[in-house]
């Protein structure tokens, strides 16, 4: 089974500062991977690389076996990568739904007349992924209203209406509480198994731990450790450089 | 060799005054975030000021040199430095780029108002330059002026003394030190607020040494000449990315060289007449290049702007019912107003269709253009040659130019609205056929020489979108990859293109179409000898230029039918677009949104809508002059004035048109009036209607441009608890009221003064009646229970509230009382 995504020695440098630092990693398609790492290890920027917001200083990054390195990020999207934000870019002006019908209209846009989908099949699909990610009750509210643990879920499902085959998902539960968190990483495994493949950088341990099939730790821009979650939890180096303050 | 010589030294002389005023720009954008539009105009009023201590025989008037200067540079630029600072640029931190803009655009008009105020007249003011006009030194035959010597070796002191300033120094390093993080410099014992003032107070006097020392180089001293020339120092201030002041000093040198090669080679504008121009719109030129050359800025979202600016989105129904209560409101006035006021708010209200296309760009879709009068200026003139000015050869020149055009707008714009292949194609060629019936018969531009009309077709109203918004297309080609300030400032290096090579162009330009006639198809004089008389139209069997009235309701009519056009188009799924587009470009990104061709096409339908707006105006005013209406300076005020009216509403345009255009002139002309009346408060009656003229839209920008949904939407929403049912006593009663007055005035039983005393207060005073009784309501619903029986009724209405609240039903009652009865 060939890779969905594969990062080859990406590094980026900012100035002087190397935020990254040869990574190389892979997603198998129709996991959940995780990536973790202290504040300033670089995961956003790597997302950041991935999604074509941030050129690389060196590197590629391959999609399915394709270099996209050079790719404009909303042709990235365009072939299956959708992403979330660490620090929300909700569409704030508008309502809920309102987010979720600019993601769709888009789509139909770059979709030839054949795929295009019609005004009724567009909001089927929007009221089966508000309904997927319970977010029906506050459809009608302005994004700029909800707390910031449905925010995030609007902007899972805001990327899930592209049918992405990638889903990047940088701290998407940050802003929840346990329950919702624990929802959620079922509302994860569900997406994985419908074929959806999943990177996700995540604080929270319990759901690393508990939804990710493989597991990267960053460090200072360095991948220090790989491996299912039950090897990263007793990985020396993790332990050192990020587990262990938890443990104690 | 001499010639070089000679060139060279002028070109370092001039380019070095840029330097000096580039890198005040800088030093106040580093250490406040805020680009200084004022800084030029700072430099004008000093120019202004120590021409008055040194020259004038009036007030002031034959000071020395030196003291002069030391005033002008050490006391005067610093005190005004720190006030701007204190007064007005402290409240602008977090606030949208927007604001960031309009407040120091309106600082700018308010110095130029002062200017225009304070040196009024038509007196020649001559500066002359140090050590007179006759100080020179020569290297071999080249002479040089001892100014042009100060003013190098000011620059390079200058340069050095910088540098040790902001590097060597403790005050230097806290003014670098509050750009990267301010409250780490406060954590750290610095004073943040100390260095900002420190920088406006250096800044200022670097715009000052500018000022003073560019102006005896112009001939005579002129307000918006000099406030226009230290602006070509913004191009030097982007050549060091308004950060780096030695890149800065470089670009000053390097534009202020160009300029003076160019004067060489074009034996100072005598060769290639057509650019002669040139040499005073080149610096703009290298502002526009140098932005479209700096590094791409990465996609980031947009977290500061959307915190405060939030605007609502009107329904159809409501908008569509809005619009025909204002158009049946104007139509009511122009049956009791006279001939000037009717002229007066068709002005304002063609101005409000230009403003118009900066609610759709900038309020809708976040991009700042700060030249929406070149727009509606090159509409004008559109609408001029195809109606009246050009001459061509075959009237099927025109044809083929307007379908192609019309071609090249569909391409542009339909593709933003989903349209692809065969539906764009069927949508492109049905537009371009539209165009074509609507020129050719419904117009009748056929054979030869359509020119000298004597109204205005409707086929020139949409050649004058069409081209202006072609134009936009152009303009916005290069830009896209623009945001905010450097946007901002290529679309005003574009107007101040606009102002020179077109509004300026006095030489005729032929060209030749392919395939049809002979050679030179067309020939054009741009912008005639300084003046364009534009006919009024003539549909339907109305004469438009008889009847004002009819021009009037006519454009209320048009206002209407874009605002309503334009609130559907946001409510659709391409306004979304634009919206979420405003909203954060990187989210927008990552769902595959192709953002250049969205902009692209906001942008030409953005100038399309100006273009239009311009050809209404120019043909309400029937003449336009190279130096009136269209400017870069009514630009930027009607831009302000707009953002002050609220750029998210098109109630914010109509407030911005009408504003600009009528407001300020009626209050002129109301003090000018009390001037006349009573001769002996004419001094103070004078000093209002000065103050009204010159001051007024300046003023209302500085106090009002921070409010970030506009005093516009405020009115509106003051207005919208009369939609309450309970309040409809008091609608009914005050609109018969205000009937009723209209009704008085119409017969003539009173003028139009009374007229406007009765209805107004009534209109205001609706929404103040309807609040008062629901703050009456309130405070009852509000009393604390506690107040039952000695504030309010005991009624059972109460007691079943209170079961209520308690969850006490009927059965529990009845349960207690038999408890109590055994």
């Amino acid at each position: 089974m060939n890779e969905i995504l594969n990062l080859e020695n990406i590094s980026v440098n900012f100035g002087g500062h190397i935020a990254v630092n040869e990574v190389s990693l892979t997603i198998d398609p129709g996991t959940i991977t995780g990536l973790i790492g202290p504040n300033g290890a670089g995961k956003t920027t790597l997302f950041n690389v991935i999604s074509g917001l941030l050129a690389p200083s060196s590197g590629r990054v391959l999609f399915a076996d394709r270099d996209i390195t050079s790719l404009a990020p909303h042709k990235r999207a365009r072939i299956g990568i959708g992403r979330t934000f660490q620090r929300l870019e909700l569409f704030n002006s508008l309502t809920v739904i309102d987010n979720l019908r600019v993601s769709i209209e888009t789509s139909n846009q770059w979709k030839t007349s054949r795929e295009a989908m019609s005004g009724s099949s567009m909001n089927a699909k929007i009221n089966k992924i508000l309904d997927l990610t319970g977010l029906n009750s506050v459809r009608n509210a302005m994004a700029s209203e909800i707390p910031t643990g449905q925010a995030r879920l609007v902007e899972l499902a805001r990327a899930l209406v592209l049918s992405p085959n990638l889903l990047l998902l940088d701290e998407p539960a940050s802003g929840q509480n346990d329950e919702e968190t624990e929802r959620f990483g079922h509302l994860l495994r569900e997406l994985c198994n419908s074929g959806i493949s999943i990177f996700l950088v995540e604080h929270d341990m319990s759901l690393v731990m508990n939804a990710c099939d493989q597991v990267n730790v960053l460090d200072f821009g360095t991948v220090i450790a790989k491996g299912t979650p039950t090897e990263i939890q007793e990985h020396e180096l993790v332990i050192e450089a990020y587990l262990g303050a938890q443990k104690r | 060799m001499t010639e070089f010589i000679t060139f060279t030294v002028v070109g370092l002389a001039t380019g070095a005054i840029y330097s000096i005023a580039s890198a005040g720009l800088v030093v106040t954008y580093t250490t406040s975030g805020i680009f200084n539009f004022a800084h030029g105009a700072i430099g004008m009023f000093s120019a202004f000021l120590y021409w008055q201590l040194r020259w004038d025989d009036g007030w002031g008037g034959n000071w020395p040199a030196p003291i002069a200067l030391l005033f002008v540079l050490f006391i005067a630029a610093p005190i005004i430095g720190i006030l701007l600072q204190i007064v007005v640029m402290r409240g602008l931190e977090g606030t949208s780029e927007t604001t960031k803009l309009v407040i120091p655009i309106a600082v700018m008009l308010a110095f130029i108002g002062i200017a225009n105020w304070v040196w009024q007249g038509a007196e020649q003011r001559i500066p002359k330059p140090f050590f007179g006009r006759n100080a020179k030194w020569s290297i071999g035959d080249a002479y040089i002026t001892w100014h042009q010597t100060i003013i190098v070796i000011v620059a390079v002191i200058l340069a050095i003394a910088l540098r040790f300033l902001l590097y060597k120094t403790k005050i230097g390093i806290t003014m670098r030190a509050v750009v990267d993080n301010t409250s780490l410099v406060e954590l750290n014992g610095g004073r943040p607020s100390l260095a900002a003032l420190q920088s406006w107070a250096i800044g200022s006097i670097l715009a000052a040494v500018a000022g003073v020392l560019i102006s005896p180089l112009l001939g005579g001293l002129g307000v918006l000449a000099l406030t226009l020339l230290v602006v070509n120092a913004y191009a030097a201030a982007i050549f060091g990315k308004l950060r780096n002041l030695p890149l800065t000093f470089i670009g000053g040198l390097v534009i202020g060289l160009s300029v003076s090669y160019w004067n060489w080679i074009s034996s100072t504008g005598q060769k290639w007449p057509w650019l002669s121009e040139l040499r005073t719109t080149l610096p703009v030129v290298i502002l526009f290049f140098v932005l479209l050359l700096l590094p791409q800025e990465r996609l980031r979202g947009n977290h500061a702007a959307t915190i405060r600016e939030r605007f609502t989105v009107p329904t159809i129904k409501a908008s569509i019912l809005w619009s025909s209560i204002f158009v049946l409101v104007i139509s009511g006035l122009s049956l009791i107003i006279t001939n000037k006021w009717e002229s007066l708010l068709t002005r304002g209200l063609t101005m409000g269709i230009i403003a118009l296309s900066m609610v759709l760009l900038t309020g809708y879709a976040g991009e700042l253009n700060l030249a929406p009068l070149a727009f509606a200026g090159i509409g004008a003139i559109s609408a001029f040659q195809f109606d009246v000015g050009s001459s061509v050869e075959t009237g099927a020149g025109f044809a083929t130019l307007i379908v192609l055009l019309s071609i090249c707008f569909g391409i542009l714009v339909f593709p933003a609205f989903g349209l692809v292949k065969r539906r764009l194609f069927i949508s492109v060629v049905g537009f371009a056929f539209f165009v074509f019936v609507l020129v050719v018969f419904f117009d009748r531009t056929t054979g030869t020489g359509i020119a000298s009309r004597e109204s205005m077709s409707v086929s020139g109203l949409v050649v004058a979108s069409l081209i202006s918004g072609s134009v936009g297309a152009v303009v916005a080609l290069p830009a896209l990859r623009l945001r905010g300030l450097y946007l901002g400032l290529a679309t005003f290096a574009f107007a101040i293109f606009v102002d020179r090579m077109v509004y300026k162009q006095r030489e005729t330009l032929t060209f030749d179409i392919p395939l049809i006639g002979d050679s030179e198809d067309v020939s054009i004089n741009l912008f005639n000898n300084g003046a364009l008389n534009i006919p009024r139209p003539n549909f339907w069997g109305i004469d438009f230029a008889e009847k004002q009235w009819a021009m009037l309701i006519f454009v209320s009519i048009l206002f209407c039918f874009i605002s309503v056009a334009l609130i559907q188009l946001r409510k659709s799924s391409y306004g979304r677009q634009l919206t979420a587009m405003k909203d954060s470009p990187a989210a927008c990104a990552t769902l595959g949104m192709n953002m250049r061709r969205l902009k692209l096409s906001v942008f030409t339908l953005a100038a399309a809508i100006a273009g239009f707006g311009g050809a209404l105006h120019a043909s309400n005013l029937r003449t336009i002059q190279e130096d009136y209406p269209f400017t870069i300076w009514e630009g930027l005020a009607l831009f302000m004035l707009t953002v002050v009216g609220g750029i998210g509403y098109v109630s914010g345009a109509l407030f911005g048109g009408i504003i600009y255009a009528c407001a300020f002139i009626v209050m002129g002309d109301f003090w000018g009036k009390l001037a006349d009346d009573w001769a002996s408060f004419s001094w103070l009656f004078t000093f209002l209607q000065d103050f009204f003229l010159l001051l007024g839209p300046a003023l209302a920008g500085i106090g009002l441009g921070r409010n970030p949904s506009g005093v516009g939407s405020q009115i509106f929403e003051g207005f919208r608890i009369l939609r309450n049912r309970e309040h409809r006593f008091i609608v009914i009663s005050g609109c018969s009221l205000i009937t009723l007055s209209w009704l008085f005035r119409v017969v003539d039983i009173y003028n139009g003064w009374v007229f406007i005393m009765t209805s107004l207060p009534v209109l205001f005073l609706m929404p103040l009646l309807a609040e008062a009784r629901n703050r009456d309501r309130k405070s009852k619903e509000d009393l604390p229970i506690e107040m039952a029986g000695i504030e309010y009724e005991f009624s059972d209405e109460f007691i079943a509230l209170i079961d209520a609240e308690l969850s006490i039903t009927s059965d529990l009652k009845a349960d207690s009382r038999s408890n109590r009865n055994e």
